[in-house]
């Protein structure tokens, strides 16, 4: 089912890219805001004449005067510009919540708050509206800095500064400065008011060569001073991510949440600028190899997506700069920026000197860190991932919450995110494992359907017998007690799931030297969890259609299934034949769907290449293998192989087995059953049989069928060849001697 | 007031009668009303019972399945499902009864724990389903997947008896989560 | 005028939202029609507050005036207090004396002024027979607080009146005194009942939230409501425990009326259990029970070093409900399978006894 669905999925996502050209009217006035605020000067000739811009026009000239009041302001007494202050912030007040205010004005502003030339009530008013309209310059943030050493603004804007900081950290366009910064910032933590709000602006701050043994142990000291407190753990969790050597003490795994959102002053007025911002660049979703996809923003803990975004992006600046020698790394940074990977080639030059983001989800979103993570094969880097995967699969998840709408399609795309990171690396997160064994017994089978049956075909290969309880119980219960839809879904994910451990396993064994006894004790396991996993499949598909009524929906997606099964041999190089169960066979055998009999005799034709090719090998490396296919399957198949030869091609059908006396099948009216399987009468092709005949002599008033015989039934079997029934067209080439028929 | 027995009347033409017992009134009525919303070829009824045992003065079709709704988040629902269950014959358990708790999701207003019922159910040989009534959509699903059962218990899907879908529903001795 | 009433009425008026200020100042009635009309209302608060100001000072308000001013705040705002209520009794032969409000009022005034001299008291009418009263306690040697006043509110005639809770608890006792001597009773109590709904409070003390129900059959609206819950089944629903929920909806019905509760936040019970005693020493766990049907609290420890074994100390538990509308929430618990019907009294008996505050000791 989920396979209908991804064509919607993209098909939306396809539309939201899209929507910038086609353009509501509400978008472009954002837009055009924006660039008012960018480039003054130009402003008005850049406007076409609507209301809603005048309007705007009007507001960029009051907002004008009153940065001319603010930039310019002699000491006046408090009393006369009590009025003129007031209408002034006004505003700006307006404004900002309007539209966000351009770096300059900010800046300005910034600086008139933190000066202390006004009383603390106007700095807070000023403070809080400082809303961008796009970004905020690193240089505004360094000055304003720089007020607070000289000790002119009393501590309640000290801090309303630091959380107007932390909320804006996204907004701000470069952070190499304010790291510089970072002893200050750290200095300040001696400050027991600010501490906290100091703690989580260098939670997001903090880079490697931040951690230093001397701030480690201030840190500890005052963790010994304050006891646990939430924000001390967050930056020590931080340090210890970067120089885990450092740090020995321990600290609390489950730990989810730091530091509160709801502490955000400017929650609301951050939505619209982000969505502004995304307006302006809006992202292509998919992953692909080639530029890494550089969101303007990054967004740390007051996100509103699940996944974090990849720190902070200077490439406005440095693209100019493409081409920069390795040397030029080595001896200064020592890493490389994130942002700054944008190849392939680049990712192959660098690979020595990255320094992964410090939120381990940002890599979900770029290729060229996939690449890497999986490439390094870093024990502590793949746990930092599933760390944060397990940690936010658990928060996230729609069905452990109250459940809302929006919650739910959130929840499903962070799902989907985390699909298309799986299967760009064509392997399953033992994280996401955990999490479906945890929350599929509890599943309704309903929330996230086609994310969760795609979650589970990414299951890393596993012991089947020790997985059957933990997941394939659950599902096999979900698949009895659920709509046609739901099963089909299932096998079809489980089909994917067996592509994907026979993918791994194939790579596995090439990878694995050679010795005397290939056939190990663990490769015999593996195949026997694979043989495992066929047989369930089987069970469930025979339970299935007895339940579905045999159903030919159903039937093709089983089919699908065994066409994977029936080729393990031959394509994934693996010493297994699993056959599918006598059930399947003989529904698919006396279907009235041609393209079940026609699936049915490719699966069969591939059945009988790999034990042929098996027998073949067997034969060649006679002392060497141990494992010899039983001799059971050559002879069900062979039994299988001669029923349907029987029934389709001699009409001499169940040779062995149930036989009914000639006076029943008189009385039935049946005695010609024999020849009613074949070819010409077999209630699928009886279509084909007749619209052959029509077509061969169309003046012809009756249809005779048996007149299908000898040179016509080469002629008719052409017709049905050309009718694209090339499985049959397989199965009588290569299980059939045509000669010794006709 | 007497015992409920799954056999003793002869079922109704091409219908299926499904008894929904549970404390919450609010919520059996809602997921009898998705019930009838689904796509289903028999003729579904669906009772609604607070409690057992039903009074006994009233006409009632044979039910052909019997849910037990508990409600995660209320201890008292537990209880007074605990007590009707000792007015339910035992060949109810053989296919023709299952659990269904709703809530498991939300765990921090959960006074019952999911093991309990799980506990419950394999004392009872029956199988347990989990769903979020409260959830438009999850009802939904969970009203259907009840409906399909129901046509099996009530012999409506040939090839397939309700001692069979029993068999096929009882999971092995699964591992509690805890340990994993 | 005083700089000090000035910035008084001030923080007042910031006090009240915007869109009440006109009620509250036509309330108040101080300033005239005209005035009032002057005031632009589209301002920004504290300059509207600021032009108030002025207006008083053209008028010479007096610090009475302010504190009628705050009254009729409180008066509008009476659920942002938490209210407490207190009975007073008169002694034996005590007869019922003819009732001068306004010598209430002024022996009550005399009372606390001649304790503490410096306290503002002052009065306002309200409808049934209700004066409103506000304190601003001062000291022998300090001036009246006016930021944190008590209020009272007096109903003439009865023997309730409700006060502000105030932190204040030196002063209770002084007001308790004036209340009762100037009210012409003998004795006063605080009841264990306590909300922030002053009319509620009214009505559960003066029984005033059961009228209906002496007036009407209580069977009669019950069926309509019974059909009204099922009115859109499907036929291919059926109720089996119908009889059984209109019980439900009986029992509830005849213990919370068929009107709308009066509305209180909380109900507190507290419990003593004399010292626990090992009963029967064979079993592995011993339990201790409080029955009261509905709040059945169990305690479980093992024999041996639990925390209630060898416990010399009684011991005590705290249950606390709380709810935005707690007697409604109640009312609700049985209809919505939540609980038995009926309910334990503890829990019914809230506006009948008049209390949401229990003590229960085991006996």
């Amino acid at each position: 089912m989920h396979a209908v669905m991804m064509p919607q999925k993209t098909g939306k996502n396809y539309q939201a890219q899209n929507r910038p050209s086609q353009g509501s009217s509400s978008y472009q006035t954002n837009l055009s805001a924006c660039e008012v605020k960018q480039k003054p000067s130009d402003s008005k000739e850049n406007n076409p004449m609507q209301d809603d811009e005048h309007a705007d026009d009007q507001d960029g000239d009051v907002l004008q005067i009153a940065m001319e009041y603010f930039e310019k302001d002699p000491i006046r007494s408090l009393r006369s510009k009590d009025k003129i202050l007031e209408k002034h912030l006004i505003t700006v007040e307006n404004v900002a919540w309007k539209n966000g205010l351009a770096p300059e004005t900010i800046d300005i502003l910034l600086n008139v708050a933190l000066s202390g030339r006004f009383g603390n009530a106007v700095n807070t008013r000023i403070l809080k509206c400082l809303i961008p309209a796009t970004l905020i310059s690193e240089d505004s943030v360094v000055k304003a800095v720089s007020w607070l050493c000289v000790g002119k603004c009393s501590g309640s804007t000290k801090v309303l500064f630091y959380r107007w900081l932390i909320a804006m950290f996204d907004f701000i366009d470069h952070k190499e400065q304010i790291n510089l910064l970072y002893g200050f910032f750290f200095a300040s933590l001696q400050d027991d008011v600010l501490c906290p709000y100091v703690c989580h602006l260098l939670y997001l701050l903090t880079k490697k060569e931040n951690v230093k043994p001397f701030r480690v142990r201030k840190l500890l000291d005052l963790q010994a001073k304050m006891g646990m407190q939430p924000h001390l753990q967050a930056l020590l969790s931080v340090y210890k991510f970067f120089v885990p050597t450092l740090i020995s003490v321990s600290l609390p795994v489950r730990k989810k949440i730091y530091f509160k959102n709801s502490e955000n002053l400017w929650k609301t007025a951050l939505l619209a600028v982000r969505q502004r911002n995304q307006g302006l660049c809006p992202e292509p979703r998919k992953l692909m190899l080639g530029p890494a996809n550089i969101r303007p923003l990054k967004r740390k803990w007051n996100s509103h997506s699940i996944i974090p975004v990849l720190n902070s992006s200077s490439h406005t600046t440095e693209c100019g700069k493409k081409e920069m020698n390795l040397s030029e790394y080595l001896s200064s940074s020592g890493s490389l920026p994130l942002e700054q990977l944008q190849r392939f080639p680049q990712l192959l030059e660098n690979i020595h000197c990255l320094e992964l983001p410090s939120q381990m989800g940002s890599v979900l979103n770029n290729s060229l860190l996939l690449h890497y993570i999986n490439c390094i094969r870093d024990e502590s880097v793949l746990l930092r991932l599933y760390h944060w995967l397990s940690q936010t699969l658990q928060e996230e998840c729609v069905w452990y919450k109250v459940n809302n709408y929006e919650n739910g399609k959130e929840f499903a795309s962070f799902l989907d995110t985390i699909i298309r990171a799986e299967s760009f690396l064509h392997e399953g997160f033992y994280s996401c494992e955990a999490f479906l064994y945890k929350s599929l017994p509890l599943w309704d089978g309903f929330c996230c359907r086609s994310q969760v049956l795609q979650l589970v075909s990414w299951i890393p290969f596993n012991n089947f017998s020790e997985m059957k309880p933990l997941l394939f119980d659950h599902l096999a219960h979900l698949f009895f007690t659920s709509t046609i839809y739901f099963k089909c879904s299932i096998i079809e994910s489980l089909k994917e799931l067996l592509q994907n451990w026979l993918l791994w396993l194939s790579k596995d064994i090439h990878v694995k030297p050679v010795t005397d006894s290939p056939l190990d004790t663990s490769l015999c396991e593996s195949m026997n969890s694979v043989f495992k996993l066929v047989h369930y499949v089987g069970w469930l598909s025979t339970i299935g259609m007895r339940l579905e009524s045999n159903s030919t929906f159903l039937m093709h997606f089983i089919l699908d299934f065994f066409e994977t099964a029936c080729d393990i041999y031959l394509i994934y190089n693996l010493p297994l034949v699993v056959l599918f169960p006598r059930a399947i066979f003989y529904s698919a055998l006396f279907t009235l769907d041609a393209s079940i009999l026609n699936q049915l005799c490719y699966i069969m034709h591939r059945y009988h290449k790999n034990l042929t090719a098996a027998k073949k090998n067997e034969l060649i490396q006679k002392a060497k293998s141990k494992l010899s296919f039983s001799s059971k399957t050559y002879k069900e198949f062979n039994c299988c192989l001669t029923t349907m030869v029987g029934c389709l091609w001699t009409s001499k059908p169940f040779k062995k087995g149930i036989r009914f006396s000639p006076e029943t099948l008189e009385k039935l009216g049946v005695e010609e059953h024999k020849r009613s399987l074949n070819l010409v009468y077999h209630s699928s092709l009886l279509g084909y049989a007749v619209s052959f005949l029509l077509q061969e002599t169309p003046e012809e008033k009756t249809i005779n069928l048996s007149s299908i015989q000898g040179k016509k039934w080469n002629l008719y079997l052409d017709y049905l060849f050309s009718e694209e029934l090339q499985g049959l067209k397989l199965f009588i080439e290569s299980c059939i001697r045509r000669s010794s028929v006709s | 007031m007497s015992v409920l027995r799954p056999l003793d009347k002869l079922p109704g033409l091409n219908t299926a009668t499904v008894l929904l017992v549970g404390a919450d009134d609010a919520l059996l009525q809602r997921l009898a009303d998705s019930m009838l919303k689904t796509d289903c070829a028999s003729e579904l009824r669906v009772h609604l019972a607070r409690s057992l045992p039903l009074p006994s003065n009233v006409n009632r079709p044979r039910v052909d399945l019997l849910v037990f709704v508990i409600n995660l988040h209320s201890k008292y629902s537990l209880q007074s499902v605990e007590k009707s269950l000792h007015h339910v014959d035992a060949s109810f358990f053989l296919g023709k009864a299952c659990f269904l708790a709703t809530g498991a999701g939300r765990e921090n207003l959960c006074s019952v724990h999911r093991n309990t019922i799980v506990r419950l159910a394999r004392t009872y040989r029956s199988p347990v389903l989990f769903c979020d009534l409260e959830v438009e959509g999850s009802r939904a699903a969970m009203a259907q997947r009840l409906a399909r059962m129901l046509q099996i218990s009530a012999g409506h899907v040939p090839g397939v008896s309700a001692m069979s879908l029993l068999s096929l529903l009882r999971s092995s001795e699964s591992p509690s989560l805890e340990d994993l | 005028m005083d700089e000090t009433i000035a910035e008084f009425i001030r923080r007042t008026i910031l006090k009240i939202p915007m869109s009440e200020m006109m009620t509250v100042l036509e309330a108040w009635n101080f300033l005239s029609e005209s005035q009032l009309q002057t005031l632009n209302l589209r301002q920004r608060k504290d300059s509207l507050a600021q032009s108030v100001v002025l207006l008083c000072e053209e008028k010479c308000a007096s610090l009475s005036d302010a504190a009628l001013l705050d009254i009729v705040c409180t008066q509008v705002h009476r659920h942002q207090k938490i209210w407490d209520v207190y009975q007073m009794s008169k002694g034996p032969g005590e007869d019922l004396d003819l009732f001068d409000i306004e010598q209430f009022k002024s022996s009550f005034k005399k009372i606390l002024q001649r304790a503490l001299r410096n306290v503002t008291v002052s009065f306002r009418d309200a409808e049934e027979n209700a004066v409103w009263i506000r304190i601003a306690w001062g000291t022998q040697y300090t001036k009246p607080n006016q930021y944190k006043p008590t209020y009272v509110v007096y109903y003439s005639h009865t023997p309730y009146a409700f006060t502000s809770s105030s932190r204040l608890k030196s002063n209770i006792p002084l007001l308790g005194q004036a209340l009762t001597v100037a009210s012409k009773h003998h004795q006063i109590v605080k009841m264990d009942l306590r909300s922030r709904y002053l009319d509620s409070l009214k009505a559960i003390v003066f029984k005033q939230y059961n009228q209906n129900f002496e007036i009407h059959n209580p069977t009669a609206p019950l069926q309509e409501r019974s059909v009204g819950l099922d009115i859109n089944t499907d036929s291919r629903i059926i109720h089996e425990n119908a009889v059984e929920k209109d019980k439900v909806q009986r029992i509830t019905q005849e213990t919370f009326g068929d009107y709308p509760q009066p509305r209180l936040e909380f109900a507190q019970y507290k419990f003593w259990k004399a010292a626990m005693l090992t009963t029967t020493p064979q079993t592995p766990t011993q339990s201790l029970q409080f029955h009261n049907r509905f709040l059945e609290t169990k305690f479980k420890s093992d024999l041996n070093g639990g925390i209630l074994a060898d416990r010399e100390e009684p011991l005590r538990c705290l249950i606390k409900f709380s709810s935005p509308h707690l007697l409604e929430a109640l009312k609700s618990l049985a209809p919505a399978g939540i609980a038995d019907a009926p309910l334990s009294p503890l829990l019914t008996c809230i506006p009948s006894r008049g209390m949401n505050y229990f003590k229960i000791r085991d006996k």
